[in-house]
């Protein structure tokens, strides 16, 4: 027989009353393998904290959102959104299922192009595009979606030094019922702004106007303001044919589809409260099909999903450091991973698992990470089994924005391992140590030696 | 020049057409074996001229003429008037008018037997030579020839002359006597009967077409059999063209009018007897009348069956050919290459109702509703992954996927009804009170309806009367009616009741998804549990291929940009669109419904650019799939080694042991903007699955326009530009 485990003595609060139906019992339940690998082999040949990405995970809820979307409207194209997770290896997971590639800088537009996506397959987005940026979207001919005019100066200026052409959208912000309205990025549907740059674009011969862009917000859980998205972006298409006999080819709605992680302050869990693909399918449909395009103009359906795309697909394993008494009585652990790593912390209650078996006692706990910083606290109140030091955790849904959100904070990164759709592991981003840090640092002659 | 080229054709071709072809070569062996006899051959001759002027000066089809259709009752009838009658003054008028009797015989049996699909063979002949026999026969200053008369004397005399003994030199050789008895059928044809010329002749017809000489072989063959086993003469088979039939019949039946297989042979074998009972009948019958029944029997016989074969419920077993190449080798390879084009003949072209995957979960004949007279129906759905129709647990008619989506029209049409008054069922409810649920009724005209059923309650975005596109959105997919859980029922019939008896029609293209691999099918019939989308068509090459009429294509090479090769495009009487080039006499008939280019015919020059164009672009898919290969072959003949298609040719009827296949794929690096997208293609001659003969081709498409096509024909590449 197996030696019994240690758990360290736990109080409890008995509580009269009624018994609970179901028992004593947890409904936590032990997380020993991702994908059929064990998480302690994992852990053991790649360290803790480390990050898992599942391949499978990935490709399947990609054709999930790509069949439903299929079936609601005749054309789509998905854009990586490179911000989300912009890891090679996850990109061209992506790539290599049809997705083009959403940029937001020249750094992820190199990035991109290094992945080897074409050019014309790469949509440039965001507000902080430079000139140089440009010139290098321009020589690729990729599509870039003008977020103010003086942009639109820069880039025509641009053209017309260069003497070359370039396909454009407008970014669109717009009052789909969605608070707050992110009224910072591109130009106004409502107050006639959008209307205005477009009629400019059309004033400018070196400006193709190909596209229209909106991103409504983020984490969306009401799913019928796509709906009214796509209504009004629809409705400036129209206008465009009318005025300019000019058919928009694409029409780009943007991301923010929910992922079901919940959010801090929510009641519910995330999982009951998101809207599904199909929600969201139907509902930008709805908007699209009956906005009075001719059957045969429909434009393309643009989606730049990334959280919902990749959440799920991502996994931190770490470990217990310490377990410790608040002076007011809680019980406290201390993880080895903190918010450098781990940056959705603040936004989401992350769902955090056992990788071990446990008993069936559970205790309130706050899980603090390893920084000395007071703010690094990955759960205020988490119920957790009774957990020794070395004991592994798993966070779930943690693949989007982590690992390019990520601090160099106190801590070095960690190794991010990926297991492809056969159970194999690979290293896709091998861990930080002090050399990579203090690589590209320069010091002065005069500080380099001193006297202590 | 034109002139001089039809008269010759429309010549030659009188004699060859005899042998059901029109092919030079034997027309010229026959011309040449009508002058054994000076006088025959000049008769023949000028009958033959005489009665193609009529037709041309009376406007009759010019094809026709050119094809010797008017002019092979003539060399039979001339033939047969020098055989028996002496040259004098009364001859020759009495020849003209026969003439001019067998042309209007010529034109009245052409339209009778022609408007219900039948030849008329040899009945004009049959029947001028009856009418001037029965009339003039005996009249006194019509003299015979001294050779039917002094039968012995003529003989031994005529056996000194070097012509005699030069056609009959092989006569005296030991050959086994099927072989010289077939020789000597063969030239009875032309009232000989030498093995030289028989030799000649089948040496001709081998020529020609090698399943033409197969039938000969298997026609005598049967013939001799029979004949032996009823114990009869086999003198019969050389006299008065008698044996003629059987090899006439055979080249008809076995491989003409009828696409050759071992099928037709054997029907060749069997209907020989019978061959030979209308022998015997008619030979009785005329008698009484003096008359000759020449190749009375054949014509009977073949148009009897020809009948047959045409007035079936089910057109199995045999095939009549469709177009008439004259040579039952192209017939037959381009038969068996055309199949599936010619189905774009196809009244209305109806798509998949819906966007997106599908899987089909009830088929044809499907064991849970299609029974009986709705057996021809197809039911939509949309799984997962784990094959599962549903999310969650299934309980509500939203958990399931196919709920809620869009629904399209399969073709175009005009909305006839809508049923809009079922409540959806929940879960596990069966409403057979409303079989069909909400439902509508497309009228795609031409007698051809399609009914969508089991729509979502209030879904519907159309109206009675409105002009639908397969693009158009008809409404939701429901779970009203006869339905346990949301599907689309997908039907087509030919009235416009809701639930009539459902017609099997298949679907015109469509992608399927099988085993990780993808595959494009055009007019198939999903089967059950098939996954399948409608073709994501590309505008840029939708654009590029849709070759419009009275246009022209105007190609440069790369290294030589002066000189332009151009190409017409028309379409024909029968609204076939073709490409023409006129400076090789080229052309190539081609199809194209938005979603497919295939080029299904060429006719010409082999060596022409038209023809790699051919090659090229036998059938692309108008969409951008990086994984897909759309897969075909050509016709045999085309793109095979002489040397190889000869032996082939003797058993094509029975399979194939080379083949010339075409594999084609579209790649594009941008779909939706007017951007560069490449065809590749290849054609090779696999013979005994060994790679013969490869050729590669590559088409580019930019800006919604042909750019240029390269050639790669071992090793040697050649780039032409579109203009």
């Amino acid at each position: 027989m197996e030696k019994l485990k240690y758990e360290r003595p736990v109080i409890t609060k008995l509580n009269t009353g009624c018994l609970n139906k179901f028992g004593t019992k947890t409904t936590l339940t032990p997380v020993l393998q991702i994908d059929g690998v064990p998480i302690k082999k994992i852990i053991k040949e790649y360290g803790s904290p480390c990050f898992v990405l599942s391949e499978k995970t990935i490709r399947n809820t990609y054709k999930t959102a790509e069949h439903i979307f299929k079936n609601y409207y005749p054309k789509v194209q998905f854009a990586w959104s490179y911000k989300t997770n912009y890891l090679n290896a996850v990109c061209n997971i992506f790539h290599s299922e049809g997705s083009w590639a959403e940029v937001v800088s020249s750094f992820e537009f190199k990035k991109a192009l290094a992945n080897g996506v074409p050019g014309d397959k790469i949509i440039f987005n965001g507000p902080g595009k430079t000139k140089e940026a440009l010139l290098l979207a321009v020589e690729n001919n990729a599509l870039i979606h003008i977020d103010h005019y003086d942009e639109m100066y820069v880039l025509v200026d641009l053209l017309k030094e260069i003497k070359s052409k370039a396909r454009v959208a407008i970014r669109v912000n717009l009052d789909s019922g969605i608070y707050p309205m992110w009224d910072r990025f591109g130009f106004n549907y409502e107050n006639g702004n959008a209307w205005t740059a477009i009629n400019k674009i059309f004033s400018h011969p070196e400006l193709e106007l190909v596209g229209l862009h909106t991103h409504i917000g983020t984490y969306i859980l009401t799913a019928d303001a796509y709906k009214i998205a796509s209504q009004k972006l629809s409705d400036l298409a129209l206008k465009i044919k009318e005025k300019f006999n000019k058919n928009i080819s694409y029409i780009d709605l943007g991301g923010g589809f929910a992922s079901a992680n919940s959010l801090k302050g929510a009641y519910l869990q995330g999982s009951d409260t998101i809207p599904h693909f199909e929600d969201y399918a139907r509902s930008i449909s709805e908007g699209l099909l009956n906005a009075g395009f001719e059957s045969s103009e429909l434009p393309t359906l643009f989606l730049e999903t990334g959280r919902a795309l990749i959440d799920d697909a991502g996994y931190l394993l770490g470990s217990v450091l310490a377990n410790k008494r608040l002076t007011d009585g809680r019980k406290a652990i201390v993880a080895n991973f903190g918010v450098n790593i781990l940056f959705t912390s603040f936004w989401y209650n992350h769902k955090i698992s056992p990788a071990q078996e446990f008993s069936y006692q559970t205790e309130d706990v706050v899980l603090y990470g390893p920084l000395c910083m007071n703010i690094d606290i990955i759960r205020e109140n988490i119920n957790l089994p009774l957990l020794n030091r070395g004991d592994n955790l798993v966070v779930h849904r943690i693949g989007a924005y982590n690992m390019t959100q990520w601090m160099q904070f106190i801590e070095t990164r960690p190794n991010i391992v990926l297991i492809d759709t056969k159970g194999a592991i690979h290293l896709v981003r091998e861990k930080e140590d002090v050399t990579i840090v203090t690589s590209q640092e320069r010091v002065p002659e005069h500080l380099k030696n001193f006297d202590l | 020049m034109d002139k001089v080229k039809s008269l010759i054709n429309s010549t030659v071709r009188s004699y060859s057409q005899i042998f059901f072809s029109v092919n030079k070569i034997i027309g010229l062996i026959i011309f040449l074996i009508t002058f054994i006899d000076i006088f025959t051959g000049i008769c023949t001759l000028t009958g033959v001229l005489f009665i193609n002027f009529l037709a041309k000066i009376f406007g009759c089809y010019k094809s026709d003429i050119d094809n010797g259709i008017f002019g092979f009752n003539a060399v039979l009838l001339s033939m047969a008037f020098t055989f028996e009658y002496k040259f004098n003054g009364i001859f020759l008028p009495i020849f003209f008018i026969s003439i001019i009797l067998l042309f209007l015989l010529t034109v009245y049996f052409q339209n009778r037997l022609n408007n219900k699909g039948l030849p008329f063979l040899t009945f004009p002949f049959l029947i001028t030579y009856w009418i001037i026999f029965l009339s003039l026969g005996n009249v006194s200053f019509i003299e015979y020839q001294d050779k039917l008369i002094y039968l012995d004397n003529y003989q031994s005399k005529e056996q000194l002359s070097a012509i005699y003994n030069f056609v009959h030199c092989l006569d005296s050789l030991q050959l086994p006597q099927i072989v010289s008895a077939y020789f000597k059928t063969l030239s009875s044809v032309f009232f000989q009967s030498s093995v030289l010329v028989g030799l000649v002749l089948s040496l001709g017809i081998l020529y020609t077409s090698r399943i033409a000489f197969s039938t000969t072989i298997i026609g005598f063959a049967a013939a001799y059999y029979w004949l032996i086993l009823l114990g009869l003469d086999l003198n019969i088979l050389v006299q008065n063209l008698q044996g003629t039939n059987f090899i006439f019949m055979a080249i008809a039946l076995g491989s003409f009018f009828i696409l050759p297989n071992y099928k037709s042979y054997l029907a060749v074998f069997f209907l020989a007897p019978i061959v030979v009972l209308f022998l015997i009948t008619g030979e009785k019958i005329f008698n009484v009348f003096q008359l000759k029944t020449f190749t009375l029997s054949f014509s009977l016989v073949t148009i009897l069956f020809l009948i047959f074969v045409k007035n079936r419920y089910t057109q199995n077993h045999f095939k009549l050919i469709a177009i008439q190449y004259y040579s039952p080798e192209k017939a037959l390879y381009k038969t068996l290459s055309n199949a599936k084009h010619l189905k774009n003949t196809l009244i209305k072209k109806f798509e998949i109702p819906c966007w997106g995957k599908w899987k089909i979960t009830q088929g044809y004949f499907g064991k849970i509703t299609h029974l009986g007279d709705w057996a021809n129906a197809l039911d939509f759905s949309i799984v997962d992954k784990k094959e599962k129709t549903y999310m969650n647990y299934g309980e509500k008619t939203t958990d399931f996927y196919a709920y809620d989506k869009p629904v399209l029209a399969s073709a175009e049409g005009y909305v006839y009804d809508i049923t809009n008054n079922v409540n959806d069922n929940n879960i596990g409810d069966v409403d057979t009170e409303n079989n069909w649920g909400n439902t509508i009724i497309i009228n795609h005209m031409n007698g051809i309806f399609s009914q969508i059923s089991h729509l979502k309650k209030d879904s519907i975005k159309v109206d009675i009367g409105n002009f639908i596109t397969k693009d158009t959105q008809l409404a939701n997919c429901g779970n009203s009616g006869r339905s346990p859980e949301p599907h689309i029922h997908f039907q087509i019939q030919l009235s416009p009741v809701k639930g009539s008896k459902t017609l099997a029609y298949p679907l015109t293209n469509y992608i399927l998804y099988k085993n990780n691999e993808i595959s494009l099918k055009t007019f198939e019939t999903p089967k059950e549990n098939d996954i399948i989308s409608r073709i994501d068509v590309s505008k840029n090459l939708s654009e590029a291929f849709n070759l419009k009429p009275n246009s022209e294509i105007i190609l440069r090479n790369e290294k030589d940009l002066d000189n332009a090769i151009t190409w017409k495009i028309n379409t024909d009487s029968y609204n076939n669109k073709y490409i023409k080039c006129e400076q090789t006499n080229s052309t190539v008939w081609f199809n194209y419904d938005g979603a497919i280019f295939s080029t299904y015919d060429f006719e010409g020059d082999t060596k022409s650019l038209l023809f790699d164009f051919y090659l090229a672009t036998h059938k692309i898919l108008l969409a951008s799939y990086k994984n897909l290969k759309v897969e075909d072959f050509f016709p045999t003949m085309y793109f095979c080694n002489s040397f190889v298609l000869f032996f082939q040719d003797f058993i094509a009827p029975f399979g194939h042991f080379t083949k010339s296949k075409y594999i084609s794929n579209s790649y594009s690096s941008d779909n939706i903007f007017s951007k560069e997208e490449t065809i590749k293609s290849s054609v090779a001659n696999v013979t005994f699955s060994k790679k013969l003969k490869e050729r590669n081709f590559e088409i580019i498409v930019k800006d919604n326009k042909l750019k240029s096509l390269s050639i790669n024909n071992k090793e040697k590449i050649c780039k032409y530009i579109f203009d």
